[in-house]
C-alpha cells in the first residue's frame, strides 16, 4: 500500500506543548524545532482550536492521540476518526501519531447476565502480541490511514504487565505491522526503558531489531517508580540510562525528529527546552538526517 | 404593537446596528488575547489543562474513599440554606 | 469473535470491577507482583477519570471541598463507565447523579449547579459555527419574520434553576474575591451560557427572555416564539432580547420555515 511521504517533521528536537505553556510560547516564540500535541485536546472548535492554529502559524505542529485505541475489539469510533480527519484539515501537522494499545471493549460481561457495552477505559492498555492481533490491529491501521489520507506513526508502548499468551515481541509485532501497513514507528526510548526495567525487555535487542528505515520519530521522558514498578509519568527530567539508550539508538537507527514530553508536575517552559537542548546536541553528533 | 410589527421593529435595529459583522471583525483582532484567555482565565483553563488529554500514567495513589467523611467541606458553607439540614 | 477480546475483557474487568486478571497474565515481574501492576492500572484509571471529573466541575469542588468531591467521583466512577477515548465527553450524568447522592441531599442547589458547569464544558468544546449573518437577513421580507428559524449556536445552553446558581457560579472564578454571602431565598436564575471570541461567558436572563429562548431553541418559529412568551410575560421586549443574545453570540443563521 503506497503512502504519500508527507512527514516532514525537521530532524531536530521538539517539544510536547501543554496549556501551562501556550502564553508564553506565543509571546515569546522561543527557538523550538517543533511541537507534538494531544489530538483530543483540540477536537471541536473554540479557544484550544484556535490557540493551536496560532501556534501552527510559527511551528511545526505533530498530532500526537491518545485516544484511537488501535488494539481494542470494539469497532473503531468512527465519530473520533472524523474528528481527527477535521484537526488534520485544520492544522495541516507535519506527523500524526498513535500508541500501539487498547482502551476499549465491546458488550462486556460482569456478573453473569450483565453487560457493558463499549466500556472505554482512558489509558493506554498493552495487549498479547499474536498474530491474531496483529492481522486486527494492521485492519484498523489501514482504516486510519486510508480516512486520513497519509502515513500514521505507532509508537511502542510502556507496560505493566504483560501475556503469557505473546506469540512475538512488541518490537517484532510493531516492526510486522509496519510491514504490512506501511505505517511508521515512533520510538519512545523511555517506554523501553520501562519495559526493560519492569518487564525484563531487552532494550539493546529491541533497538537492533527495528527496522531502521521505518522510525520516523523518537521519544524521550521521565518516570517514576511506585511499588518497584516504572510508572510512565512523564514527570521529570529525562534518566541518564534512557539518555545512553537514546545515544545507542542514534547509533543504530540514525537520527530523527526528537520529542521531549512532560505530561504532569509540568516545569517552567526553559526545563522543557533545556532537554531540548540536550536531545539536539546529541542529534548534530549523529550529522544531519539521512533524508 | 402587534406581533408583526414587534418582530418589524426588533429586527429593524439588528440590521441598524450591522453589529454582527462588526462583532466578527473585532473578533480576529482580538485572536492573540483570546489564545492567551485559554491558560489564564477561568473556566477554559480548567477544561484545556487539569482535565487534558495525556499519554502518561497517574504518579499519585489514589486514597480510599472510605476514609473520607461524607460531609461537604467547601464553599458551601457561605450559601445561606445551602448547608446540610440537621437529620 | 476475537480470541484477544477475551484477555482485554479480563483485563478491563480486573481494572474495573477488581476481579482476578486472566491465568494469560504473567504474575510476576522484575520487581513487583502482577497485583502490584493490576493496581497501577486502576490507579490510572480513576486518577483520569477523576481528574476529567475536576477539569469540568471545578465549582461543585470548591463547593463541597476536595476531600467530599473524591467521595462523589469516586462513587459517580463506580456508577458510570466511560464511552468515549475522547475523556472531554466523560461526566454529562453528574448532575442527576448528585440530585441522587444521599450525602449531598443537604445541598438543594448543586445539582443546578452542575449542569451549569456541564454547559460551560460542552460549551468550550463545541464546534464552531458562523454567527448570524446580517447581510442575508436584511434581504428577508418583513412579511416573512414570523417565519424566521433562527438557529442557536452549538456552545449556546440555557439552565434555569429555582436558586441562583449565576451568582454562585461567577462567586467560584478565578480571580473573585471568595468573600460571599449568597442567600438562596434571593430567587431564581437563568443561566445564559455561550462562547464570544472563544471565552465562555455566563450571564443572567430575565424570565421572559429564557422562556423565549427556550422556545426558538425547540425550533419554534420567530412569531410563534414571541407571541407565546409575550402571553406569559407581558414585559418581554423583544428588541432588547434580540440585541443582546445576538450581542452574546448566541444566534447562528436561520431559515424560513413554512408559512402557517
Amino acid at each position: 500500500m503506497e503512502k504519500p511521504a508527507n512527514d516532514s517533521l525537521p530532524c531536530i528536537a521538539g517539544i510536547g506543548l501543554r496549556a501551562p505553556h501556550y502564553c508564553e510560547v506565543l509571546e515569546k516564540l522561543p527557538k523550538l524545532g517543533w511541537v507534538e500535541v494531544h489530538n483530543e485536546n483540540f477536537f471541536g472548535g473554540g479557544a484550544s482550536l484556535r490557540t493551536l492554529l496560532k501556534v501552527r502559524e510559527h511551528y511545526p505542529v505533530s498530532l500526537h492521540g491518545v485516544g484511537m485505541g488501535l488494539a481494542s475489539t470494539a469497532p473503531l469510533d468512527q465519530a473520533h476518526l472524523s474528528a481527527l480527519c477535521r484537526l488534520c484539515d485544520a492544522v495541516q501537522p507535519a506527523a500524526v501519531s498513535e500508541h500501539l494499545c487498547w482502551n476499549s471493549v465491546p458488550d462486556m460481561t460482569i456478573n453473569g447476565p450483565m453487560v457493558i457495552n463499549d466500556l472505554v477505559i482512558n489509558d493506554l492498555l498493552p495487549f498479547p502480541y499474536t498474530q491474531e492481533a496483529l492481522s486486527h490491529v494492521a485492519r484498523r491501521v489501514d482504516q486510519v490511514q486510508e480516512k486520513i489520507g497519509r502515513r500514521l506513526l505507532v509508537e511502542n508502548l510502556s507496560s505493566y504487565l504483560s501475556f503469557t499468551s505473546s506469540e512475538m515481541s512488541e518490537g517484532e509485532f510493531l516492526s510486522e505491522l509496519s510491514r504490512h501497513t506501511g505505517c511508521a514507528i515512533l520510538f519512545d526510548v523511555n517506554n523501553l526503558y520501562v519495559n526493560a526495567r519492569n518487564l525484563g525487555v531487552d532494550a539493546k535487542a529491541f533497538i537492533k531489531a527495528l527496522p531502521a528505515e521505518a522510525v520516523a520519530e523518537y521519544h524521550l521522558a521521565g518516570h517514576s517508580i511506585r511499588d518497584g514498578c516504572l510508572v510512565d509519568t512523564h514527570s521529570t527530567q529525562v534518566c541518564a540510562e534512557v539518555w545512553e539508550l537514546y545515544e545507542f539508538a542514534l547509533q543504530h537507527i540514525g537520527p530523527r525528529p526528537t520529542l521531549i514530553e512532560w505530561d504532569s508536575d509540568i516545569p517552567v517552559l526553559a526545563v522543557l527546552t533545556g532537554e531540548a537542548e540536550k536531545a539536539q546536541q546529541r542529534l548534530e553528533e549523529y550529522h544531519a538526517c539521512f533524508k | 404593537m402587534n406581533n408583526r410589527q414587534i418582530l418589524s421593529a426588533a429586527i429593524g435595529s439588528l440590521l441598524a446596528l450591522g453589529l454582527v459583522s462588526n462583532a466578527s471583525a473585532a473578533g480576529k483582532k482580538m485572536d492573540m488575547e483570546q489564545c492567551y484567555g485559554v491558560a489564564k482565565t477561568g473556566h477554559n483553563d480548567c477544561s484545556s489543562n487539569k482535565s487534558a488529554h495525556s499519554c502518561a500514567g497517574q504518579a499519585t495513589k489514589d486514597r480510599d474513599a472510605e476514609d473520607f467523611v461524607a460531609v461537604p467541606k467547601g464553599t458551601c458553607a457561605k450559601i445561606a440554606g445551602g448547608t446540610l439540614k440537621s437529620a | 469473535m476475537l480470541v484477544l477480546n477475551d484477555d482485554l475483557s479480563d483485563f478491563a474487568r480486573a481494572i474495573v470491577r477488581g476481579e482476578e486478571p486472566s491465568s494469560r497474565v504473567v504474575t510476576s515481574y522484575q520487581n513487583y507482583s502482577v497485583a502490584i501492576a493490576i493496581e497501577v492500572y486502576r490507579n490510572n484509571y480513576r486518577g483520569n477519570l477523576h481528574d476529567t471529573l475536576a477539569g469540568a466541575y471545578p465549582v461543585i469542588e470548591q463547593l463541597v471541598g476536595k476531600d467530599f468531591f473524591r467521595l462523589l467521583t469516586r462513587q459517580f466512577i463506580g456508577q458510570y463507565f466511560s464511552r468515549s477515548g475522547n475523556l472531554h465527553h466523560y461526566g454529562a450524568e453528574m448532575a442527576g447523579f448528585i440530585a441522587a447522592f444521599e450525602p449531598a441531599q443537604g445541598l438543594v442547589y448543586l445539582p443546578d449547579v452542575a449542569a451549569l458547569e456541564w454547559a460551560c464544558h460542552c460549551a468550550y468544546f463545541a464546534e464552531d459555527a458562523a454567527t448570524l449573518d446580517i447581510g442575508k437577513l436584511a434581504q428577508v421580507p418583513p412579511e416573512q419574520y414570523p417565519d424566521l428559524i433562527l438557529h442557536i449556536h452549538p456552545a449556546c445552553h440555557l439552565v434555569r434553576s429555582r436558586y441562583p446558581i449565576t451568582a454562585i457560579w461567577h462567586a467560584h472564578q478565578p480571580g473573585a474575591s471568595g468573600d460571599f454571602h449568597i442567600d438562596l431565598d434571593s430567587g431564581a436564575s437563568n443561566a445564559l451560557i455561550s462562547r464570544k471570541n472563544d471565552v465562555v461567558v455566563v450571564s443572567a436572563l430575565t424570565e421572559g427572555d429564557a422562556a423565549w429562548l427556550q422556545g426558538i431553541q425547540a425550533g419554534t418559529s420567530l412569531g410563534e416564539a414571541t407571541a407565546t412568551t409575550l402571553e406569559h410575560y407581558p414585559d418581554f421586549n423583544l428588541q432588547t432580547a434580540l440585541l443582546k443574545l445576538v450581542a452574546q453570540n448566541v444566534l447562528a443563521n436561520f431559515n424560513l420555515g413554512a408559512a402557517p
